[in-house]
């Protein structure tokens, strides 16, 4: 179930049960995009097929992941962050043992030149002991998000 | 000049980040005589032919690669990142 928590143009802060494979929520999750309107159809298959090819399970100070697809499918390019009530196992980037994700950022963007900065914007977010701490609560996240914004536009 | 090749899936964001962080460091201790390529997988063969160095977010074979392979996902979680920068700075020093 999804659970949104904060909706803005070009962000959604959702939470998410999490209870069940990483393919099970990444399904949920593209599906969501979806159904708002912001993603096309094929867009949670391409989610799926990159995150196998090319896991994104980082283990920084909290679990996160950052699935994304191939641009074509963006609509309306978007950060989906989902908060996992119940941590859910992702392959690692780059090998080792397996992640316990809480926190996951789905990355819908249109411009190619943009995704280091949004990907910067986001590890320096993770590497943050307090603003995740934020994020986590989802209590008034709204200005720390707000500035990861002019990163997808 | 000598080469450190970072190796992602795309060659886009994630090498690109890493290969920022590690042109910082470099700058940082003064090292001097090396430069920093980031480039996607089904790119890399070529590249890495004449590089000293391999720094990637992947899980590669060695068996691929003449170079030393250092993983760099440390650069994008933040944990343990000081000792991935001096695993590097340590290579360059030993590689002529």
């Amino acid at each position: 179930m999804i659970i949104p928590k904060m909706i803005c143009e070009h962000i959604r802060l959702l939470s998410v049960s999490g209870k069940g494979t990483c393919e099970e929520l990444l399904g949920q999750l593209g599906n969501y995009a979806i159904d708002q309107g912001l993603a096309k159809a094929g867009f949670t298959e391409g989610l799926l097929e990159r995150e196998r090819n090319f896991p994104t399970g980082i283990q920084a100070r909290t679990g996160i992941a950052i699935p994304h697809s191939e641009q074509e499918y963006t609509i309306t390019p978007t950060l989906i962050i989902a908060l996992l009530e119940n941590k859910t196992e992702f392959r690692p980037m780059g090998g080792g043992s397996m992640v316990p994700v809480e926190v996951v950022f789905l990355l819908l963007l249109n411009k190619e030149e943009k995704q280091v900065e949004m990907l910067g914007s986001i590890v320096e977010f993770i590497q943050d002991e307090e603003k995740m701490a934020v994020l986590k609560t989802a209590k008034q996240p709204e200005e720390l998000l707000s500035s990861m914004v002019t990163y997808l536009i | 000049m000598k080469k450190i090749l970072v190796i992602c899936a795309l060659g886009y964001a994630t090498s690109t980040m890493i290969k920022k962080t590690i042109e910082e460091f470099l700058r940082e201790k003064g090292t001097e005589g090396w430069y920093v390529d980031a480039v996607g997988l089904n790119m890399s063969a070529v590249p890495a032919r004449d590089a000293s160095i391999i720094v990637t977010s992947l899980e590669l074979n060695a068996k691929d690669y003449t170079a030393p392979i250092v993983n760099g996902i440390s650069l994008i979680s933040g944990i343990d990142k000081e000792a991935t920068l001096h695993e590097i700075y340590e290579l360059t020093r030993t590689i002529n």
